[in-house]
């Protein structure tokens, strides 16, 4: 009788740390999931940014790839500060970059100049952010030179 | 003599034998799920990850499509000119003069395109991969040895630029999950090449 509890209980603490080692398993893989969804969404985000005709470079119709024009950087810049250009954003960009923020900054040859493309951080206190940086030619039509940058892209879940 | 007092006696030692031995055989098959998970997740080397190898990939060519066309502030030159220059031109007096870059620190008092060009990588590196978590990588822009695959660094000048992070070798063999892209460059005295591996 006693032998039987013995082995009944003896099985219930092996049990007991197999569920725990299998839930500590499948919490890491849940969380590594969640991380690859982040970093998909990212990579979906630099994708179609890179070819809306509000940056990509262009000349003659033909389209430059991996290139932001820096004055349509610019303009837009100047456009989202405005209410009316806060309010498009808000209606017409939310369902393509949802929570994130996009950031394009000049390495080189001037590292002082940056543009802030979109940004919306969601409304709850506990965020967490995935950041996925893209090397990106920056045109400028001025002087018709290229500029090495980098395109920060930061996705809110 | 079978009696009923033995019989009983026996059986009781039966039940008690049966007992452990299903004891034995659960804690058995406890420890062997247990072996299993250990090899699994533990022992057994991960799978290829094609999201990883895409974006290792597309990061190099990504850089090496943005640095080329790059212009540079040495006569406005890009960084594609000032190779083929460099590579032309190594060791004569011919090569361009290079003006100091005050901005981003490089080449002060003036330099052959040689050495801005090596301080414009330099310069582009640190300030973007370099600051870019879990990437690593080696950058040449040399004369390719297709023979072997590798560099040649026989005859000076071969060699144009070389960043060696090494992370992604284990003395001088390659280690696992690096990707490689290769981008060749034009010149008079024959192709040169940026080579990049990512890891």
């Amino acid at each position: 009788m006693m032998e039987t509890i013995s082995v009944l209980l003896v099985f219930l603490i092996l049990l007991t740390f197999v569920v725990i080692f299998y839930v500590n398993i499948s919490t890491s893989s849940a969380q590594s999931g969640r991380e690859d969804i982040t970093n998909l969404k990212a990579v979906e985000i630099s994708q179609l940014i890179a070819y809306m005709p509000e940056f990509q470079c262009s000349s003659k119709n033909i389209v430059d790839e991996n290139c932001f024009d820096m004055l349509k950087l610019e303009a837009f810049g100047n456009f989202s500060i405005t209410t009316e250009g806060q309010d498009a954003i808000a209606t017409s960009y939310f369902d393509i970059f949802e929570y994130s923020r996009i950031e394009v900054n000049e390495i080189y040859p001037d590292s002082t100049k940056s543009w802030l493309v979109y940004e919306r951080k969601p409304e709850s206190s506990r965020v967490s952010l995935k950041r996925t940086f893209i090397p990106i030619s920056l045109y400028n039509a001025y002087d018709n030179s290229f500029a090495y940058g980098i395109l920060n892209i930061t996705v809110y879940s | 003599m079978i009696t009923l007092k033995n019989m009983i006696g026996g059986n009781a030692k039966r039940t008690k034998a049966q007992a452990e031995i299903v004891g034995i055989t659960i804690v058995m098959v406890l420890i062997m799920l247990g072996i299993v998970f250990v090899i699994k997740y533990i022992v057994l080397p991960q799978d290829y990850n094609i999201k990883d190898a895409y974006d290792k990939t597309q990061t190099a060519a990504n850089f090496m499509d943005a640095v080329m066309k790059t212009t540079t502030k040495c006569n406005t030159l890009t960084i594609t000119e000032l190779i083929q220059d460099c590579a032309e031109r190594y060791g004569t007096e011919f090569l361009y003069n290079c003006p100091e870059d005050t901005m981003a620190g490089i080449c002060p008092g003036g330099c052959d395109s040689c050495t801005y060009l090596n301080a414009s990588l330099e310069h582009i590196l640190e300030n973007s991969l370099d600051e870019m978590p879990q990437v690593h990588y080696d950058l040449y822009v040399c004369r390719w040895n297709h023979a072997n695959g590798e560099c040649f660094d026989l005859v000076e000048g071969d060699m144009i630029s070389y960043f060696p992070m090494h992370d992604c070798q284990d003395g001088s063999r390659w280690t696992k999950g690096y990707e490689a892209k290769r981008l060749a460059i034009p010149t008079d005295v024959g192709n040169r090449v940026m080579q990049m591996y990512i890891c």
